[in-house]
């Protein structure tokens, strides 16, 4: 007979983070709270118009250090997962996005009129 | 399983409306401001969600030794932007925890790592559990 081993924290909800969209003339902004999220732990993926954000935070799969008890339990284990429908205004070839201090800034530039993909100048500082 | 949670429609500017969800779960958010709570040998440890709120935003005290309060400011978005969807909520929080023991204030650590706040309040050294030896009294 074979036996089954299946570890606790195996499963990991699916959570959808919170999102703004902010619009300007020139593109659309996402938004999404992502704590405890390593830019390494973010997938973005743009396919047929459709968005999708899939990120796992740092302490998902890990098991901490020194055994410790449990108090208060609010946050699981989740991976964070959304999706997102892109109108045809925007230039999903031209989609950024940046993660600092467990929010993502996703850019969704928008198409210019004749067509022609605007490419927005970064400054430092 | 799990394919359809969290999807929605976002609409064009020029539509006007704002985006609507299309069986969007809300109970599926991840909790802004979800706080886990470890006692690790003689040290709580609290965990608490806080994305977008610089160190010197969030603010850390202790009342009478057994009540925690962590409060702060995540700042509104300022920019000549329309919000076509808000979700994440802005602006003044605060929490509040009662300690299950005193803690030492002048040993509690606190920082903010990838927008979670990880606060660290050892045990009072006096509030330990401990032995009180009984002596026995003899006639001399």
């Amino acid at each position: 007979m074979v036996s089954e081993q299946i570890q606790v924290g195996q499963l990991n909800p699916i959570r959808v983070p919170r999102a703004d969209v902010l619009d300007s003339k020139l593109e659309l902004t996402l938004v999404l709270d992502l704590p405890g999220v390593v830019d390494t732990g973010v997938e973005l993926t743009v396919e047929k118009q459709v968005l999708k954000v899939r990120a796992t935070p740092e302490r998902v799969g890990k098991v901490p250090d020194n055994p410790r008890k449990v108090l208060l339990l609010e946050k699981t284990t989740a991976i964070y997962e959304r999706t997102f429908r892109l109108q045809d205004e925007i230039d999903a070839s031209a989609i950024s996005a940046n993660l600092a201090d467990g929010l993502l800034t996703v850019r969704l530039p928008k198409k210019t009129d004749d067509g022609t993909r605007r490419i927005s100048v970064g400054f430092a500082g | 399983m799990g394919a359809n949670v969290g999807r929605f429609l976002m609409n064009a500017v020029t539509k006007g409306d704002f985006a609507s969800s299309l069986g969007h779960r809300s109970d599926c958010f991840d909790e802004f401001f979800a706080m886990n709570v470890y006692l690790e040998d003689q040290v709580l440890v609290i965990e608490l969600n806080a994305p977008g709120i610089a160190e010197d935003q969030i603010s850390v005290q202790l009342n009478k030794g057994t009540v925690l309060s962590i409060s702060g400011t995540r700042p509104v978005r300022d920019e000549k932007k329309v919000f076509l969807r808000k979700e994440r909520l802005e602006g003044r929080f605060e929490r509040l925890l009662n300690l299950p023991f005193p803690v030492d204030a002048d040993r509690v650590d606190a920082r903010v790592e990838l927008g979670v706040l990880t606060v660290k309040l050892p045990r009072l050294a006096s509030s330990l559990p401990r032995r009180i030896p009984v002596n026995q009294q003899r006639d001399s």
